[in-house]
């Protein structure tokens, strides 16, 4: 079923949902009026539409859209990094005041120091840093040189020995003396704690080992007391089984006596 | 008409709009609870699915939050939340006909619909056979609607259920006037077929009704 060609299914449609003006409403009620096919598939239309009608809304409930949260989500993240930023910085602070640091610069080094900040150029007391930065200072002279005139790498390592010579010498001896100082000491400790230990031990152990021989011969007593006392008893059970063994023996031998000295009495008689 | 797809007072609508194009948060949020219901089901006879209707239709609502302040005419809301909601549904079909190789053609989905239409209807004080012989009509045009094409499919909810005039279908799909009535009405015509195809289960209906 289909409208004819010259009749546009818009205008249709616009009369059905009664969106249609009213010259349009009346140019689609003369063409239905012409044709009953027409008038029919309008009436089968409606019948569609009142069968769409029995497809009623669903209800839903509505759900916490992501939205909000997202949003609120984004400026926590944010909030989180910069909090996150915040303690760690905090936390750096805090450590480097807690462990008492400084922190220097002088044109040549970066100094880092826990704790006192040490006096910056004793003779003796030279820290890595600053052996670092003579080195420093040896390399640059000498890449100087290997632009300009190109010093061999043999005379460099020597010239740096002997920049860091003075640096190593006198931390040398002075540990060496200490070395032997300190050696001496402890080994003078050492031996008297050990002598203590060895005094106390033997001590000990002789007190243990007295306490145990008296254990000992206790035990050993106490021993010798009970196998004697069984040896006893056992002696004792011995003799008067013995002694009863003795008596049954002469009642009965003096029963056979008695009968045997009657009997030939009687078989005389006879 | 049942589906007045105004889910309240126009004036009250209208302010709503302006204050949350404004970044009024709670204007935005209002709007939401005035629009969910008719975009889900919008959405919802679109796929003629819970899952994929809930899915298009939160997605409908972030595209509205993200998008809202860039919207000029405050008049053309409806259209244009209509036209994000068009295009989230057509991308999530096109998305679930790539992921599944089973189509929506199939009955596999509403198995359980029918036992949940006879437990709707015995709660129900009106005549129970009437009751589940109208929901079984509504389960039997869920399943034509599905038989149509996407194309005639929406243009039919927006006219049967959402309400809307000619003029604003036209300016969701972007689509001259004429194009969308001539649309409908291929639809339509494709649905009294497809009806016939069914005709005797309708027709058994249609006179207990």
């Amino acid at each position: 079923m289909k409208t004819e060609k010259n009749f546009p299914e818009s205008l249709l449609m616009a009369y059905l949902y009664g969106e249609a003006s009213e010259l349009e409403r009346q140019q689609v009620e003369q063409y239905l009026a012409e044709n009953p096919k027409a008038r029919a598939e309008l009436l089968a239309l409606k019948e569609v539409r009142k069968k769409l009608a029995a497809l009623p809304d669903k209800e839903v409930i509505i759900p916490a859209l992501p939205v909000t949260a997202h949003h609120r989500e984004s400026d926590m993240r944010l909030l989180k990094t910069l909090l996150a930023v915040a303690a760690s910085a905090a936390i750096i602070l805090i450590s480097l005041w807690l462990t008492n640091t400084h922190i220097s610069w002088s044109d040549k080094e970066i100094r880092i120091s826990f704790g006192s900040q040490p006096n910056s150029h004793t003779g003796t007391a030279l820290t890595h840093e600053e052996v670092q930065a003579m080195i420093d200072q040896a390399l640059r002279s000498k890449r100087l040189n290997e632009t300009s005139a190109a010093l061999t790498e043999q005379q460099v390592r020597e010239w740096i020995r002997a920049s860091v010579a003075p640096v190593t010498q006198p931390a040398n001896s002075i540990s060496d003396e200490q070395l032997k100082q300190y050696t001496s000491a402890l080994y003078a400790e050492n031996a008297r704690l050990m002598r203590e230990f060895i005094n106390l031990s033997a001590r000990e152990q002789q007190q243990a080992f007295e306490e145990m021989l008296i254990d000992f011969s206790a035990y050993l007593n106490q021993q010798r007391q009970n196998d004697l006392q069984n040896l006893y008893s056992r002696l004792n059970a011995l003799e008067q089984n013995t002694e009863l063994y003795k008596q049954e023996t002469d009642q009965l031998l003096t029963g056979i006596m008695a009968s045997v000295s009657s009997t030939p009495a009687r078989e005389i008689k006879n | 008409m049942k589906y007045s797809g105004q889910p309240d007072g126009m004036m009250q609508t209208d302010s709503l709009i302006i204050q949350a194009c404004n970044g009024d948060e709670q204007a935005r949020s209002r709007l939401v609870q005035l629009w969910y219901k008719r975009i889900y089901n919008y959405c919802y006879k679109f796929f003629m699915d819970h899952d994929l209707a809930m899915e298009a239709t939160q997605k409908t609502f972030i595209s509205m939050y993200r998008n809202l302040s860039s919207l000029q005419d405050t008049g053309r809301f409806k259209s244009w939340l209509y036209t994000i909601c068009v295009n989230q549904c057509r991308e999530e079909m096109r998305k679930h006909k790539k992921d599944r190789a089973v189509s929506l053609d199939t009955d596999y989905l509403y198995v359980h619909d029918e036992s949940a239409a006879w437990e709707k209807a015995l709660h129900r004080h009106e005549n129970p056979e009437r009751e589940y012989a109208r929901q079984e009509l509504a389960e039997l045009m869920q399943q034509c609607l599905k038989e149509l094409s996407d194309e005639q499919r929406e243009v039919i909810i927006m006219k049967e259920y959402e309400g809307m005039k000619f003029r604003e279908i036209a300016d969701v799909l972007n689509i001259p006037e004429n194009t969308a009535k001539s649309r409908l009405y291929y639809g339509l015509s494709a649905l009294k077929k497809i009806l016939e195809k069914r005709n005797i289960t309708i027709e058994l209906l249609n006179d207990e009704n």
